[in-house]
């Protein structure tokens, strides 16, 4: 093999290593600015593939001279390589050319554009790429005609490649500006070794020969570090910042202000000390503990550093806590800069630290509990949507005693229930009802939900607390008899019940309405606008979904009677829309199971890249009789439909954790998969006198993946359930099916 | 991009106006007063009831969203709609110096003529009384409820009252004729005639200081101080018993020479007797990435109050802190213990401190309580 090949294998390589590097790293930069919610990872991964569709047009009129491809591909892969860091910089910098204050919360349309803005002009570059790399191996090979699909194999070995590393090197052990330098040097190299066995005539550019040199002596002599802490200090302009660092499960941050640490995770404080929120950790934790009789056994889910797990501590009977927290990075960094706080609580002899998912935990474990203190975050993501679901109070219950008792909390008022904040509450008590038979609601700005299974909670009077709280000898700051008198007094209860009325939508796993309407309540907040618009999709039924795609298959089955290739183009876009919001569904079945979707996030996508191309590769090749395209396509739309059998079966049966573990990665392969299967004879159906369909076909495959990601990931599957799209999803590959099957003798090679 | 970004906006706010119409006609179209007509033939009217004196093209509303102009005429479109109805312990408001452990009947419509990022209340505050849900009460029903649920006083809170100045008014007045205290708490941001016209039928007021700076409520609450302070002054003129409440935003208004500048400030105008609440801040609304006050810091500006020669300064929004007490100016002992909203126990006698017979300011302080 000639060093010209090797080279450009290499280009075409790092094509794919770096543009699911940048894309994985860029998303995780998002996600910290936008309290973390997975939501927006369909957003981000619809703009990305948009941009790179836009980049890759573009490209088309570029290379029809020979001669310069070469210096042009060197071109774009340094301008993608220094304009990486420039994104990651703006990343963390948006909020001053948006003028938007650091403390003061991202809305939805600020989330939209930041995300967009960010996003396209690496991804315009990194789809221009692509093209130059195709014509680049067609004229170091000398072959033209299959030069599209071996370029695609290697750039998809890159992408896993990449993705892997990205997952488990790269986000583990450097920062987001190292890995950018590590990129630049890697591609610097590869464009010296490409200028160098360029043919003789190609044009050929001086840029590189300085850049791998420059992105050494970046490594080498702090200048990654340099400008992590200079974006840092932008985006914490105005705090003071004494660290920051991404863990594998979020963006941790510590502020300092005076003698007072803050610890942000993904930009929200988790927590301050030494001087901890104790009015909400004694109203939290000493209610739900005064509660119970004797509380012996204590599970601590998340939250419960900082004042939470020492408040425990003071209830003498209390022999063993467990405390959950997935980040174990969260723990070490508050040991670092409140010792004192943390050496009382964390390392008494009864305090049992684990760093697993508490879902996880909770199916696992055998021990039984007298009380049970969920500290999770507010229900903003299908991370935290997982602590307030029927699922996971039927898990709690299955490790607490019957007469344990188990405490949440969530957003409340005082003074008035809006229509989402209403539907939020109503949601969280039915769901706790429909798996505890009693219930305590202490009204307030924070609501608390004390349940349990035999113990009748509901009946416990201030009396009988207060006289605890004395039997127990606690030392409280704050928590006193007439502030528990308040607390549960008729006034604020009746006024609560008779705001919040009866009634409610039980929240679950795959049917997140706690979290859609939380979300709903948090976006009018600062989008006051979008009220109208975000009550009409709280109306939205599965039917009338169902009603559109019955229309629109109506429409296409009358079209396509006139011109059969609008059966394949249908197909190719409801392919497009189906693959991505399985892939992205299954990517969230994996969130809901595991709690660590962010950590492995680029080895995910690319291995539904890898099925991608799989799926390709095997139907690229002529079909061996007339015919056996339509069976390629058929083929394909069996393959989505199972999955979406797939997904309908996941969301509806409580299938065993560790086999569901087992099948996801073959689920987001097929995905990709079946949409590869389809690609190549689809173009070749819908070939005309012009040439093969391609620019159609790709062009729908794209739009159809950008309404998936988008419409699909972001509003139907949280509005509407897995269980819901599945059936959806079931429907509209059923109606491709049904139009090509009606078309099956019209449309010909 | 960015006109399509409008058409959205538009469309929606169509939508949103369109509803708007259909509850119209339960408001009753009561018009505002303290406004003038531009005299443009446009029906262009001027609104004078806050510093901000809006022209409001027809059809327009205030920067309240509370004021509405149709053809030509100012409506208080909160007018008999209230949003939030409650009875809450005065203590809650809060008063700590008037009446300890009454009740207070509590109302708010939605409109606030200020726009806080911290705003506790944004669900109301922040929109219109045409896009809330509200219970439409009559001026002669409240004194009914208030009696009804055995309170002392009818508070307007919650909200901004300003902006529901036609209905405060009324409905003080129609209180007091049935020997019901009337009081409000309110941001300040009013003019001095209609404040001076509602003082005629008011018996406390507590204000919001919100920061010492211009810059604050510039850059927090799109505001302005002097005006505050002008109409902080004007109660105290006016004879109406006066609690000031700041809450201490970390980072934002706690530094200590503010807090300094602020209870000279008050010492000065307002006079020592002033009970001065430090309230604790929660991450709300749109400011959410900064941490609860710590209580140190709270107890810094009761210090630094104490030290300026305040004779009642508070801990709020923080149940249980010995803050939360009266103590008598004097001999420091507590005459009213507190935990949050609950008064524990009294040492008053006739409205001095029990142990050594000073006087303790306020309105209402009778041996005892006045529970109901």
């Amino acid at each position: 093999m000639s060093g010209g090949i090797i080279a450009c294998r290499a280009a075409i390589l790092s094509i794919g290593v770096s543009g699911i590097i940048a894309q994985t790293t860029l998303l995780r930069e998002l996600l910290a600015q936008f309290a973390g919610s997975e939501l927006y990872i369909g957003l981000i991964i619809g703009n990305w593939i948009a941009a790179e569709a836009l980049g890759a047009f573009a490209a088309g009129y570029f290379v029809h001279d020979p001669s310069r491809i070469f210096s042009r591909f060197i071109r774009l892969s340094i301008l993608f390589s220094l304009l990486f860091p420039v994104t990651l910089f703006l990343a963390r910098s948006w909020r001053i050319a948006t003028s938007l204050p650091l403390h003061e919360s991202v809305s939805l349309w600020q989330i939209l554009t930041a995300s967009t803005v960010l996003i396209f002009p690496l991804a315009i570059i990194h789809g221009a790429e692509f093209v130059l790399g195709v014509s680049i191996y067609a004229e170091v090979t000398g072959k033209l005609s299959d030069s599209p699909g071996r370029v695609y194999a290697i750039d998809t070995v890159g992408t896993v490649a990449g993705g892997a590393a990205a997952s488990f090197l790269l986000i583990p052990l450097f920062t987001p500006f190292q890995t950018a330098w590590i990129l630049l040097l890697i591609n610097g190299t590869i464009c010296i070794f490409l200028n160098m066995t360029a043919p003789k005539g190609a044009e050929r550019s001086g840029l590189p020969l300085m850049l791998p040199l420059m992105a050494a002596a970046a490594l080498y002599f702090g200048g990654a570090a340099l400008l992590d802490s200079m974006s840092l200090k932008m985006q914490w302009r105005g705090d003071t910042l004494v660290e920051s660092g991404n863990t594998p499960y979020q963006n941790l941050a510590v502020i300092r202000s005076g003698e007072q640490y803050t610890f942000y995770g993904d930009g929200t404080p988790i927590m301050s000390l030494p001087d901890p929120d104790i009015a909400r950790i004694e109203e939290s934790t000493d209610i739900p503990l005064l509660a119970h009789p004797v509380p012996r056994r204590v599970l601590v889910l998340g939250g419960g550093a900082g004042g939470v797990v020492s408040e425990i501590l003071k209830h003498p009977s209390v022999d063993r806590v467990d405390y959950l927290e997935l980040d174990p990075t969260l723990l070490q960094t508050i040991e670092k800069y409140a010792p004192e706080a943390v050496l009382k609580e964390l390392h008494d002899p009864r305090v049992h630290i684990a760093n697993s998912d508490g879902r996880a935990f909770l199916r696992d474990t055998d021990a039984v509990y007298d009380v049970v203190l969920v500290g999770a975050p507010l229900p903003l993501n299908l991370q935290g949507n997982r602590y307030y679901s029927a699922e996971f109070f039927a898990a709690v219950k299955r490790v607490m005693k019957p007469d344990g008792v188990v405490a949440a909390g969530s957003t409340g008022s005082m003074s008035y229930y809006g229509d989402d904040l209403k539907e939020v509450t109503r949601s969280l008590i039915v769901t706790m009802r429909e798996v505890f038979p009693h219930l305590l609601i202490i009204p307030g700005d924070r609501n608390l939900f004390i349940a349990s299974s035999a113990l009748p909670v509901e009946k416990v009077t201030s009396a009988e607390l207060s006289r605890r709280l004395e039997a127990r000898q606690l030392k409280t700051s704050l928590l006193s008899a007439p502030h528990l008198e308040w607390l549960l007094s008729d006034t604020p209860l009746q006024w609560f019940k008779s705001n919040i009325g009866a009634g409610g939508v039980v929240n679950s796993d795959f049917s997140p309405y706690l979290l859609t309407r939380h979300l709903f309540y948090t976006t009018t907040r600062l989008d006051p606008g979008m009220k109208p618009l975000l009550e009409m999709l709280g109306k939205l039924r599965a039917y009338h979904v169902a009603a559109v795609i019955m229309a629109a298959i109506l429409a296409i089955v009358l079209l396509s009677r006139r011109s059969p290739r609008v059966a394949v183009i249908w197909m190719i876009a409801t392919t497009g829309f189906s693959a991505m919001l399985l892939e992205l569904s299954f990517f969230f079945v994996f969130q809901l199971l595991k709690g660590v979707m962010l950590k492995t996030i680029g080895f995910l996508i690319a291995v539904f890249m890898a099925g991608l191309w799989g799926g390709s590769r095997i139907t690229s090749g002529p079909p061996v009789s007339q015919g056996s395209d339509m069976k390629r396509l058929f083929a394909g739309e069996s393959i989505l439909l199972l999955l979406c059998g797939a997904l309908w079966t996941i969301s509806s049966v409580s299938f065993p954790s560790a086999l569901l573990q087992k099948l996801l990665l073959p689920l987001i392969f097929l995905s990709g998969f079946a949409a590869g299967v389809q690609f190549p004879p689809a173009a070749r159906l819908t070939a005309d006198s012009s040439g093969p369909g391609t620019a159609a076909v790709y062009g729908s495959d794209l739009l159809g993946g950008w309404l998936g990601a988008v419409i699909g990931s972001a509003l139907i599957l949280p509005l509407l359930g897995f269980k819901a799209t599945a059936i959806l999803l079931l429907m509209l590959k059923g109606g491709s099916i049904l139009c090509l099957y009606l078309q099956r003798k019209e449309v010909k090679l | 991009m960015i006109s399509r970004r409008t058409f959205i906006k538009t469309a929606l706010i169509s939508v949103l106006a369109a509803k708007a119409g259909a509850k119209e006609i339960a408001s009753g179209r009561k018009e505002a007063l303290w406004y003038q007509k531009a005299g443009d033939g446009k029906g262009t009217v001027k609104c004078a009831l806050c510093p901000r004196r809006c022209t409001i093209a027809d059809g327009g509303t205030g920067f309240c969203r509370a004021r509405r102009n149709y053809s030509g005429t100012l409506i208080a479109t909160g007018y008999a709609l209230p949003c939030s109805i409650n009875v809450d312990p005065v203590e809650k408001k809060p008063f700590f110096n008037f009446y300890p452990s009454s009740r207070s009947f509590s109302l708010a419509c939605a409109g606030c003529n200020l726009r806080c990022k911290f705003c506790q209340n944004w669900e109301i505050s922040q929109i219109s009384p045409l896009e809330s849900r509200n219970y439409l009460t009559p001026v002669s029903q409240i004194p009914v409820m208030a009696q009804g649920q055995g309170c002392r006083s009818v508070a307007f809170t919650y909200t901004e009252p300003t902006t529901y100045f036609e209905y405060m008014l009324e409905a003080a007045k129609a209180a007091r004729s049935k020997g019901i205290l009337a009081v409000t708490h309110s941001n300040g941001f009013i003019n001095p005639e209609p404040q001076a016209e509602l003082c005629r039928h008011l018996d406390a007021a507590n204000i919001d200081l919100k920061g010492f700076s211009e810059k604050f409520y510039e850059s927090v609450c799109e505001g302005e101080l002097a005006p505050v302070l002008e109409s902080l002054k004007n109660y105290r003129k006016h004879g109406i018993w006066l609690e000031v409440t700041n809450l201490v935003i970390p980072g934002y208004n706690d530094s200590p020479g503010m807090i300094t500048e602020m209870c000279g400030w008050i010492r000065q105008n307002l006079g020592a007797h002033t009970p001065v609440h430090f309230s604790r801040f929660f991450p709300l609304y749109k400011l959410t990435a900064v941490q609860p006050t710590p209580v140190a810091t709270l107890e810094m500006a009761r210090e630094i109050a104490l030290k300026a020669g305040l004779k009642y300064p508070y801990i709020g929004n923080l149940p249980g802190h010995p803050g939360n007490s009266t103590y008598c100016p004097k001999c420091r002992k507590i005459v009213i213990r507190r935990s949050g909203f609950s008064v524990l126990e009294q040492h008053l006698k006739a409205g001095r401190c029990s142990y050594c017979g000073e006087k303790i300011d306020g309105v209402g302080l009778i041996d005892g309580g006045t529970k109901i």
